[in-house]
């Protein structure tokens, strides 16, 4: 009898906080999933990927606001990591160390600078995790200063994909809002 | 001239285009990196590291361009006093 009674008076969440969060962890397990498929894609160059599961953390960004965001992107690159079996090697630390510091500074701009669209933010994303990827493998693992030679033709590719990804995810929210009205 | 580096020490030095092939073995954080000295350039052959992207990098040879695998710490480096190609822009 009592446990009966007991377990009505568990306070449930209510059904939009759920549905949020459902959301979320969908959102969370494709950007997983894109981060699994660019590492095992060809790719143009050793150094440089195309930053597809980006899409995803701009796409949440949009629409879910700045916290589940950065949780998100941190996330996936954990979940990414278990999967792809490079856990606490240097490629984790970094592309864990280049995530953090790409959105951050995603976010900033996001807050602070006024009417900024989706593919600036990716743009200002995109370079900031190329020249904190370069700073990262500079300081804790190859210490030569002429790594930085490669930093200016990375820094043009990464322009590129930035656009890209950030005309993607402006595309893909504007189709989502059509299609949730 | 082709210079090999582990973290901040230098360990070997050698001219670009040798006559013979040169098979130079890096000791590394985690193990060996062969690295190949040929007339197409310089290349790193062998890798002791998982993701082998400096094997997959392939060949190098102007003034300027690298080589690195970053788990084992070893940085290939052309270096030289002949001017770069991409320099011309700029006059």
């Amino acid at each position: 009898m009592t446990t009966s009674q007991e377990s009505t008076q568990i306070p449930r969440p209510s059904l939009v906080s759920l549905e949020k969060k459902a959301y979320w962890l969908g959102l969370l397990l494709l950007a997983s999933g894109l981060h699994v498929f660019e590492a095992v894609m060809p790719s143009f160059g050793p150094w440089f990927k195309l930053g597809l599961a980006n899409i995803i953390t701009l796409i949440a960004l949009q629409s879910m606001g700045t916290k589940a965001a950065a949780s998100l992107a941190i996330g996936r690159v954990v979940i990414g990591a278990f999967f792809i079996g490079t856990m606490f090697t240097p490629t984790f630390i970094i592309s864990l160390t280049a995530t953090l510091a790409s959105t951050s500074v995603m976010l900033i701009s996001w807050r602070f600078i006024p009417r900024i669209s989706l593919i600036g933010v990716s743009l200002m994303g995109a370079l900031a995790h190329m020249c904190s990827q370069f700073v990262v493998v500079e300081q804790l693992f190859i210490q030569q200063i002429a790594l930085y030679y490669l930093l200016p033709p990375l820094l043009v590719l990464s322009c590129a994909t930035g656009w890209l990804n950030g005309a993607l995810a402006t595309y893909i929210t504007a189709q989502l809002t059509i299609r949730s009205r | 001239m082709v210079h090999i580096y582990h973290g901040k020490s230098l360990l070997a030095t050698y001219p670009l285009h040798p006559k013979t092939p040169i098979h130079f073995e890096a000791q590394g954080d985690i193990g060996l990196v062969e690295i190949t000295i040929d007339s197409e350039g310089v290349r790193i052959s062998h890798s002791s590291c998982a993701t082998k992207r400096c094997v997959l990098s392939g060949h190098r040879h102007r003034v300027g361009d690298i080589l690195a695998c970053v788990p084992n710490r070893i940085l290939v480096s052309i270096q030289g006093t002949q001017k770069l190609a991409l320099d011309a822009i700029s006059e």
